[in-house]
């Protein structure tokens, strides 16, 4: 009789575990694993600052439009730049440059030269690696004798 | 000009689109309908399939959601790497994580651990192929 009702509590005890065995899902060791094979293609999204200088304003604008119109290149907003005031003595905040969106970040400078041609000068980065696209060169040979004021890419141009 | 120069020195470094399709690994997908969810990521990861640097990566992350398909933790990188187009890959790729959430998930769905990986060769082949209509 005692045997029979430990077989009985057995039997009970083995069907409860079974029971709550199959309500429970079955737990998989790690992740679970995607496959994201499958994108947008866009074009290039790029910040372009203003200038700093005589007209930058302008300049910035007549760039971000020429490169709106080439179809490669989706400038952003400059509405929606966190970071302002941008010079070429200075690299840029690049978080704040992704955090937008960015995938190059273009800003520079414009001075106007006594013969009333006009300086340029420019910075091209690539805020996620941190880093410029461009070298960075003089592009005035040494026997110009006029040494860059800055490191930037620069170039003259008739007003 | 500065326009023209810039995209002169940006096609510089990308001369020639090489698309290969590489062959999918086995996929482990324990749970079909929540993983349905990560097909939001598609129309938010934008390719940069121009970019050499940019083809030729599987970037891993890991993942969290919680039942409501909000992220809970993550995304997180797994085993990064510092070359540059890797990075601006896993960018975009982290950016469209981050994009599609909150995540359509099924009724009963309980959150969990996810590991997308995001194959930039098959993306740029799969966007290049012609539409089917």
């Amino acid at each position: 009789m005692r045997l029979n009702r430990l077989l009985a509590g057995v039997a009970i005890l083995a069907m409860a575990a079974t029971a709550v065995t199959a309500q429970t899902p079955p737990r998989q060791d790690g992740p679970v694993e995607v496959e994201i094979d499958q994108g947008v293609l866009r074009p290039f999204q790029i910040a372009v600052a203003d200038f700093n200088g005589q007209n930058g304003s302008e300049l910035a604008q007549v760039i971000r439009s020429d490169l709106r119109r080439s179809g490669y290149f989706e400038p952003l907003d400059p509405a929606g730049f966190v970071e302002t005031g941008l010079t070429v003595a200075n690299a840029p905040n690049f978080p704040q440059w992704t955090s937008i969106g960015a995938q190059a970040v273009l800003y520079g400078s414009v001075s106007r030269r006594p013969d009333n041609r006009n300086d340029y000068g420019f910075r091209l980065y690539d805020p996620t690696a941190s880093a410029s696209w461009l070298p960075i060169a003089s592009p005035r040979p040494p026997s110009s004798g006029a040494a860059s004021a800055t490191r930037s890419p620069t170039w003259s141009t008739s007003a | 000009m500065i326009a023209t120069l810039m995209m002169l020195a940006l096609s510089g470094q990308e001369p020639e689109l090489q698309l290969r399709a590489d062959p999918a690994p086995p996929a482990r997908t324990a749970a079909a309908a929540p993983v349905a969810a990560f097909q939001q990521v598609y129309g938010a990861w934008a390719l940069d399939c121009d970019d050499p640097g940019f083809l030729g990566h599987r970037i891993q992350f890991d993942i969290s959601l919680d039942a409501g398909g909000r992220i809970i933790d993550g995304p997180t990188l797994v085993r990064p790497r510092n070359d540059a187009g890797w990075r601006r890959a896993a960018e975009s790729a982290r950016r469209a994580l981050l994009r599609s959430a909150p995540y359509q998930t099924p009724a009963g769905f309980t959150g969990g651990d996810y590991r997308p990986t995001f194959d930039t060769s098959r993306a740029c082949a799969r966007a290049a192929e012609p539409d089917e209509d």
